[in-house]
This record gives structure tokens, sequence and C-alpha cells, in this order.
């Protein structure tokens, strides 16, 4: 019976749909954010979560380049800082696709171009993105004051800014920073697969 | 090989109001599908899109009882997807006559819908053909489940309809062998439930 038991539970794991396999399950609401030292930005410097400790609210962004919702959310980013700057909230975004458009390079000019007052790290070991289990670009986490994860998922419901009926990033922000749980802390995102690599 | 076209005087009446009235056309079309004619048999490349909800589609998917059906949520905007579309296709003629049907479901913004029918039609893209009603956005992504975000994104059912397997691409590309594994499997098993006359 024993056996008949383990054959099953082998089979299970076997099963497993092999994407499940390699992405680790990543974060979950209440974990504690997964650290992340020396990521290179597009400001030639290296990064660490311990940079932005001074910070009520990290919003850690997994973009990229050449993904066109990743792209559709950029200037909703920059906004984004703008707007929440002087409320003590940082945008972090990341990019771990290492595919020739969205290498460090391609990633100044974007940053230049899109005037971006963020860091826009590069992380080509993808380790940032397998931590958080991010999916896709863009893929948003919340880190709160103690740098435990309060929001993930989508920046709102519409790539098409026209179209935004529901604020869900803003809304957990404005929720957080009044020292509130967000009525939503978990909304489904959506864009381009994250590139990542077989070891 | 007959190649099959969903193209009703229903289905084009919502085609050409879809772009204004997306939201009453997927209405429409709940309403209208069950009195659709069931295809429209040709020998070339006849290409349709309808506007479907999480509703509509379902009910599609239980239309083609008895058969394995293999949807497939692709956007034009999704490079791996217009890669993986040329799949489909040749899936679907050549296994057509064992018993799979293939339904392609675009996410791409009602907007886009003219885009999205010059891509089917390139790509002789002849089965059924979908194009969500919820835009580009999380609502659709929920309504269909696609679980992790991502496209492409596959749902494989066997022949009484129910979700056997699930192809994801937000942690890694989709294997197309597995694909092709599961869809031959999924052949077999219907062979052995209702074995050839």
């Amino acid at each position: 019976m024993a056996r008949k038991w383990m054959f099953a539970l082998l089979l299970a794991i076997v099963a497993l749909p092999r994407a499940e396999v390699l992405l680790a399950a990543g974060v979950k609401i209440g974990d504690p954010a997964a650290d992340f030292k020396g990521i290179v930005g597009t400001d030639d410097k290296e990064h660490s979560l311990s940079d932005f400790k001074d910070s009520k609210l990290v919003v850690l962004v997994f973009t990229c380049n050449h993904c066109p919702v990743a792209s559709a959310y950029e200037g909703r980013l920059v906004a984004l800082q703008d707007d929440y700057k002087a409320k003590g909230v940082q945008v972090v975004a990341v990019n771990v696709n290492n595919i020739d458009a969205d290498r460090l390079d391609k990633m100044k000019e974007r940053a230049k171009a899109k005037n971006f007052k963020f860091p826009y790290l590069y992380d080509s070991s993808q380790k940032m993105g397998h931590d958080y289990g991010a999916t896709v670009t863009p893929h948003v986490f919340v880190l709160d004051q103690h740098r435990k994860v309060a929001y993930m998922g989508a920046v709102d419901d519409k790539q098409n800014v026209d179209q935004v009926k529901k604020t869900y990033l803003r809304d957990a922000i404005d929720a957080l920073l009044d020292g509130k749980q967000p009525a939503k802390t978990v909304t489904k995102q959506f864009g381009c697969g994250i590139k990542y690599e077989e070891k | 090989m007959l190649n099959t076209a969903v193209s009703s005087p229903c289905t084009r009446a919502i085609a050409l109001w879809s772009g204004v009235l997306t939201t009453v056309g997927g209405l429409l079309i709940a309403g209208c599908r069950h009195d659709a004619a069931p295809a429209v048999e040709s020998t070339t490349a006849e290409v349709a899109l309808t506007t479907v909800d999480a509703r509509g589609l379902a009910e599609a998917v239980a239309r083609h009882r008895g058969k394995v059906v293999l949807v497939e949520f692709w956007a034009t905007w999704c490079v791996p997807c217009v890669e993986l579309f040329p799949h489909a296709v040749e899936l679907q003629r050549r296994l057509a006559e064992q018993g799979l049907v293939v339904i392609s479901v675009s996410m791409d913004d009602t907007k886009s819908r003219e885009a999205v029918l010059r891509f089917l039609r390139g790509h002789r893209a002849s089965f059924e053909n979908f194009i969500s009603q919820y835009g580009v956005g999380s609502e659709g992504f929920d309504a269909f489940d696609i679980s992790d975000g991502a496209l492409p994104h596959l749902k494989l059912y066997d022949h009484n309809g129910r979700l056997r397997k699930t192809f994801t691409s937000g942690g890694q590309p989709l294997d197309l062998e597995q694909v092709e594994r599961a869809v031959a499997k999924l052949l077999e098993e219907k062979e052995a439930t209702f074995p050839k006359q």
C-alpha cells in the first residue's frame, strides 16, 4: 500500500508542469521581502534593497524594454514616482530578461528616453525574478514599512490608459500610507512572460 | 482535408457591430450562438473572428464534446505567441480527422480587431477564432483563468469537455513536445472510450 502511495507521489512530482518546477513559488502577501544586493542599474551603480531603508514603501516593478504591455506602463510608473515621492514611496524597476532588446545598454536608452526618475536595475542572474515569483512584465510587488510584501499583481486593470477603471497599485499605496491593509492585496498580473533560462 | 470556419449571419452581424458595442456584442453572441450554423465547410481558408467572454468560450468548448479541444490564448503583441501560432494551425490540419479541435482566443485590445483578423487570415487560421471582449487587462486574464498572466497560454480539454492540462509560459517557454504528447494522449483516450465502429 505504502509503495502504491509512493508511486502516486512520484508520479505527481514528475507530472508537474515544467514551468512550476523551474520557477520557484516566490513570495506571498505578508512574507518578508526577498533581499537583493549589488544589482547594477542604468546609472552604472549597484543597488541593494537596504539602500531604500528610509522609504516608507518600495514599489518593486518587474519590467523590461521589449514588451508592449510593459512599455505601456512606463509613463504611469514615472507619474507614480512623481506623485508619491514626497510621501516616501520609492519605485524600483528591475529587468531580469537577457534577450538583446532588454540588455543594459538598451535599458539605459529607455530610462533616458522615458525620463525614469527611479532606479532601473538589471539582474542578469534572474534571481530576483525567481525570489519574488515574477511571471510577467509588468509585475508589481509593494514592500511595506517593515519590508513585508503588502501588495502584488498589476499596476491597474487595463493596459490602455484610457480604459482604466481600477487603479489597484495606487489604491494599495494609499491604504498602506494611511496605515491600512489594502482592500485588494493580490490582483492578476498580465503582460509578457519573463524569459527565464534553464539552469 | 476539409477546413471549417464558423461564419453564420449572426456572427457576421456581430463582427460588424462589435467594434462599436463590444460589451453588448458579447451578450448578443451568447444569445446567438445556440442558433448559429455549426460550420461552413470550405477548401479555402475562411477566417472569422468573434468577440467572446468567459461564458461564451465555455459554451464553445462544450459544443465540441466528443472531441479533444485545444484552446490557444494569444495576442499580436506577444512575440512567442506569434511564433507559436503556426503550430496551432498545423496541429489542426494534421489532427482534425483524429478528433482534435483548435480554438484561438486573442487577448488583444478589441480595437485591434482588424490587425487580429489580418494575422489570422495570413496564417489561414480557419478554425474557430475569438477575441476577448475584456481588452488587455487583469479582468480578461482572470475571467479566462490565465493563472500566471502570461501568453501564450494553452488549455487542453478531453472529449468529455473536462480541462485536463494547462500550458503556461510565465516561468518557461511553452514546450511544444509536451503539448503534442498531451494532445496525442487525449486523442488515444477518446479512441479507447469511443471505439471506432
